[in-house]
């Protein structure tokens, strides 16, 4: 069963330096898993606490943001404030029920490829030894406040 | 003559309208922006015009603070034709927009999920004792969250739980707290996701159920509203008793069980819609205010049945307006020279909280005012008897 269970990896990549560093890998022929759907959002900073629950939600098993590194930021401090939020998501997760390990914040520029292919590997494997999103099985999809 | 009238009309009786307008003209939400008219819904359901309603974002604006069903000589009870209306119109595809773009209902929305094992209990304190079984449950609520959402605007509202717990136990009662409650659904229900609402209703039910308690105290007065009245309106009759906390104490403090003394000061008190207008307790938290000793305690000008509304209502109608109103409430408690603005709801310590957080620099010695909830600061003046009894 454990070898069948295919981790749904949301990625959240901003477009100025992890996105890029996505595509380096890509075009450097790194390999690393399948499994993550990028995303890509101008700055890790656009990234709300909602979003990253809401992938959840809808039935992914690990979320991963990445952004420019610390000073990097196109924004100059966008990924400061992602930094805050994220340790609010990080301790929701917590509370709400969901393992911590389940979503992870990384700073990737747009000349690391190789970390990229390691950051995603490292965090699919991580997601395979946890298995399916917990929050499974049992009830449809919410109906919740959307805009 | 009634006959033809869809049921929303009917069960509101809404056909009683005489178009005085009252409603429209207490209605604080009308001096705001949007210009919102509870007169002209009533008009539109009345001449067919449902859908045009249903699908205006206004609906979303309506404060449910009461104030317009206080006044209205026909009894039309405005806020329950809002939630029905806010139902119709999320199923026709009407969004709100929340604040902290929807985070607070979503956080709801996952406690739905039977499988997830919340850990929500870090905030008990080593002093405060807690039974595994029982007759008394404490509903806590969703307050471990609000802290962490509103780590900016620090608003202690887990302060609330743990003053909640001191004081019980200072009169030897040592009730469940669990791991298992879920969110009331309150705002789901106001915002109109009914379906929501009766799933959450009906998990917190079960659990209650299992545990087999047969009081359940609650400290916020929107889940207290919501389990006493609403889970029998739309689960069933509930087989254990919902009581709220300021009502329970004042109790306790009557029958000699605790005593409470803090430093001299004036204070103020703010009626939280739910609690006042929507289910008449007036009294209670008055009661209990009355008996810390040293407090001095100063009615502002509109209280009780006239009270306004901190502005927000199940995080969906943050704008300016309620912004102005946050502000004039405010400054109303400063104009009666209290040092500090007593509530009994988590979410109107938020928000005004959160108005007095954005206040500019050059305004904050004129805006010199705290906010607290009454749990809060009766556990502070707990203390002393506390540690003399030990
Ligand atoms: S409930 Fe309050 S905000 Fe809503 S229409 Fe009535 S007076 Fe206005
Ligand atoms: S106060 Fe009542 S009777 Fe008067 S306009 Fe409003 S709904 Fe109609
Ligand atoms: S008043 Fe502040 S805390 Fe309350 S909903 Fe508005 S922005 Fe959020
Ligand atoms: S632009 Fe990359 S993190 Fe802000």
């Amino acid at each position: 069963m454990d070898n069948m269970f295919k981790p749904r990896i949301i990625a959240f990549c901003c477009n100025w330096c992890s996105y890029a560093g996505a595509d380096l890998a890509g075009v450097s022929r790194f390999q690393y898993p399948p499994n993550a759907r990028i995303i890509r959002v101008m700055c890790s900073g656009r990234v709300e606490p909602r979003f990253v629950f809401r992938a959840f939600e809808k039935g992914a098993d690990g979320v991963i943001v990445t952004g420019c590194h610390i000073g990097d930021c196109h924004y100059i401090s966008g990924n400061k404030k992602a930094e805050e939020r994220m340790k609010l998501v990080r301790y929701l997760i917590g509370i709400l029920g969901l393992e911590e390990d389940r979503f992870r914040l990384e700073w990737i520029s747009a000349s690391e490829g190789q970390k990229f292919a390691h950051v995603m590997t490292a965090f699919i494997n991580k997601i395979k030894e946890l298995g399916p999103n917990p929050m499974f099985g049992k009830i449809e999809e919410g109906t919740e406040c959307q805009q | 003559m009634t006959d033809g009238y869809p049921p929303l009309i009917l069960e509101n009786k809404a056909y009683y309208c005489v178009e005085c307008g009252k409603c429209s003209s207490i209605c604080p939400m009308n001096r705001g922006e949007h210009g919102i008219s509870p007169r002209r819904i009533v008009k539109k359901i009345l001449e067919n015009y449902e859908i045009e309603v249903i699908e205006d974002q206004w609906l979303y604006s309506c404060l449910i603070c009461g104030l317009c069903d206080e006044v209205c000589p026909s009894m039309i009870s405005f806020s329950t034709l809002i939630r029905e209306l806010r139902h119709r119109a999320l199923q026709s595809g009407n969004r709100k927009l929340c604040s902290k773009s929807g985070l607070l209902l979503q956080v709801g929305g996952i406690m739905m999920r039977p499988s997830l094992k919340q850990n929500r209990l870090d905030w008990l304190p080593k002093d405060t004792k807690i039974s595994e079984k029982g007759d008394i449950m404490y509903f806590v609520g969703c307050l471990p969250f609000f802290d962490v959402i509103f780590k900016d605007i620090d608003p202690k509202t887990i302060d609330i739980a743990k003053g909640t717990l001191r004081m019980l136990n200072a009169a030897g009662i040592e009730p469940i707290v669990s791991n298992n409650e879920r969110c009331c659904g309150h705002d789901q229900l106001w915002s109109g996701d009914i379906v929501e609402f009766e799933f959450l209703a009906k998990l917190n039910v079960e659990h209650f159920k299992e545990l087999g308690i047969k009081k359940l105290l609650v400290s916020c007065p929107e889940c207290y509203e919501t389990i006493s009245k609403y889970y029998p309106k739309y689960i069933g009759d509930l087989d254990f008793e919902v009581i709220y906390t300021m009502e329970y104490i004042s109790e306790l403090i009557d029958e000699g069980k605790i005593t409470m003394k803090i430093d001299e000061m004036k204070v103020t008190y703010h009626d939280p819609c739910s609690l006042g207008r929507h289910l008449n307790i007036y009294e209670p938290p008055r009661n209990v205010i009355a008996n810390i000793e040293n407090l001095s305690f100063i009615e502002m000008p509109q209280n009780k049945e006239s009270g306004p509304c901190c502005g927000v209502s199940a995080w969906i109608t943050c704008d300016r307006t309620s912004k102005e109103m946050q502000i004039n409430r405010l400054k109303e408690a400063i104009s009666t020279g209290a040092s500090k603005m007593i509530t009994t709801c988590p979410k109107c310590l938020i928000h005004f909280l959160c108005s007095l957080k954005q206040r500019p620099e050059e305004e904050k010695d004129t805006m010199g005012i705290d906010v607290i909830d009454l749990s809060t600061l009766a556990s502070k003046a707990l203390e002393i008897p506390q540690r003399e009894g030990q």
